[in-house]
């Protein structure tokens, strides 16, 4: 038998999305829209996650409340990934002094990147409750 | 044959439309939560998680990775589950087969559904066999049409018989704090004049959609004990399966041939002889009032053709000599990923005589359902007491 293209059944599936936040995330996005950066401190284990999370990532405690925090990452690892409209890079940073460490996208050279550079967030010109309302990250220069 | 395991903590959410007061990780903690506190358990006390929902219903994949924290999974074995309405049994079952075969003592199982995030009849749709059914198949509803039609004509029942199960179910759930719809003044007449769906399904005669979650604790034998003074032993469990194309088996409702197979099989494994006498109480998974008089021929409850004389006689009303989903069942709340589940949470809050205002007196033993993608049935024969 002959494979031919004109055997495959295409079909499009219509599947609409939508995701509610939830309180904590919510507060963490709605701080996004004015240009603040929250993080989460567990009441139990004492662990603090940037960006802020409902549940202690390490003992899965319930998180109250969320602290804002200072808009200063470090950079920890990162990855150039080719792509049509110019490289990307992928990073790894701790925020302010978070117990972990955040993906996001550092928009530099990445010849000039070194592990424990300081950042800074790279905010949209009118940010959206979502992570993409931070740009990326960029080094901050020496003054 | 392993040890002995029985449901010992029960936990639900409550149900909405739309839960717009918390996430999808949130809502299973408000599940998990509720159920470890009404025994005083904590994570620590799981040895093992089973977790079961239809991801594709919320547009979502592998959830399990992102919501970890929330139901304490971090570090212990978690074993995910997705096989369509069925799916909250089938966690219940696995549950019960992790701890009765002495893997684990103690096993938390989880069943959620957060239906307002995606588009559950397109999700329902990609069920059908790709090259034939998808393409023509209507979500959920026209499918049950098209059974409940060919059940009309074979049984005979009426309208008006399916109504009384409608009204039955929303009466029934005003008694249950968790349940989403209460409808305490619902009346044959008002079934019968809201829209049709499809011939002859009417809105009032189709189970809802909703936000929520359920979760158990199941445990061995002498860890069961230590925990409730009245756990919900496991009898019976009976898996059943069946081809799912439409064309293969024309009296779908009828003869459920899965249904037939998994409660003949724990019937005769818990020693169940005339279910309608032994039987104490069921909670069934019916996704509409003509399957609810369906599953009573099926099951037994009464010979073929008497499902509609036998809601007609007030056999199966709380007070009834059978009662039948004295929850309201899923007629009044459908997470569909935790849907069979609340079945087997409600089934083993009976026997366990925790049931609140729909408890039926001196419930010892109770039969619960799950019924998946028109082909997959779960059955499970719970007793209170001694395993």
């Amino acid at each position: 038998m002959t494979l031919s293209e004109e055997l495959i059944l295409h079909q499009k599936i219509n599947l609409p999305y939508r995701y509610t936040a939830g309180t904590v995330t919510e507060t963490f996005l709605e701080g996004l829209t004015e240009r603040t950066i929250r993080g989460t401190r567990c009441a139990a284990c004492g662990h603090f996650s940037v960006p802020a999370r409902p549940f202690c990532p390490v003992c899965s405690e319930h998180t109250s409340s969320t602290e804002d925090v200072e808009p200063l990452g470090h950079l920890e690892s990162w990855t150039e990934t080719p792509h049509e409209s110019g490289s990307r890079v992928f990073a790894l940073i701790r925020i302010a002094d978070a117990d972990n460490v955040a993906l996001h996208l550092v928009d530099a050279d990445p010849n000039t990147l070194e592990e424990g550079m300081a950042l800074e967030p790279q905010w949209t010109p009118d940010p959206e409750a979502e992570i993409t309302a931070i740009r990326a990250w960029r080094p901050i220069r020496e003054t | 044959m392993g040890r002995a395991a029985a449901v010992v903590a029960v936990g639900p959410t409550d149900h909405a439309s739309r839960r717009l007061d918390v996430s999808i990780p949130e809502m299973v903690r408000e599940a998990v939560d509720r159920c470890l506190a009404s025994k005083d358990l904590s994570f620590g006390q799981i040895d093992a998680i089973v977790i079961g929902n239809m991801e594709l219903f919320e547009g979502i994949n592998l959830p399990e990775l992102w919501m970890a924290t929330a139901i304490g999974a971090a570090g212990k074995p978690m074993y995910k589950l997705n096989n369509g309405g069925t799916v909250g049994a089938s966690v219940a079952v696995a549950a019960d087969h992790l701890v009765s075969s002495g893997l684990y003592d103690t096993v938390l199982g989880i069943g959620y559904e957060k239906q307002s995030e995606g588009e559950t009849q397109s999700a329902i749709t990609t069920v059908g066999d790709p090259a034939w059914e998808r393409a023509v198949m209507a979500g959920a509803i026209g499918n049950f049409a098209v059974m409940a039609s060919t059940y009309v004509a074979a049984s005979g029942v009426t309208p008006e018989q399916a109504a009384q199960v409608a009204v039955k179910s929303r009466r029934n759930a005003c008694r249950n704090p968790h349940a989403h719809l209460c409808r305490p003044d619902i009346t044959v007449e008002q079934v019968l004049a809201s829209r049709v769906l499809a011939e002859p399904v009417r809105l009032l005669d189709m189970c809802p959609s909703s936000d929520g979650a359920c979760a158990i604790v199941v445990a061995a034998e002498g860890r069961a004990e230590q925990v409730t003074p009245r756990p919900a032993w496991f009898a019976a469990t009976a898996t059943a399966h069946d081809t799912q194309f439409m064309g293969d088996s024309p009296q779908r409702l009828a003869r459920m041939r899965s249904l037939i197979a998994a409660s003949d099989r724990v019937y005769a494994k818990a020693g169940i002889r005339d279910p309608r006498q032994d039987l104490d109480v069921a909670e069934i998974y019916e996704p509409a009032t003509y399957a609810e008089l369906a599953m009573y021929e099926n099951l037994r409850l009464c010979d073929w053709g008497e499902g509609g004389a036998l809601i007609d006689e007030g056999v199966t009303e709380i007070d009834g000599e059978i009662p039948v989903n004295p929850s309201g069942g899923v007629l009044a709340t459908n997470p569909v990923g935790a849907t069979a589940l609340i079945r087997v949470a409600e089934a083993a809050l009976q026997v366990m005589h925790e049931a609140g205002d729909h408890q039926i007196a001196d419930a010892d033993i109770a039969l619960a359902t799950g019924y998946g993608g028109n082909a997959w049935t779960e059955a499970l024969i719970l007793r209170g007491g001694r395993p």
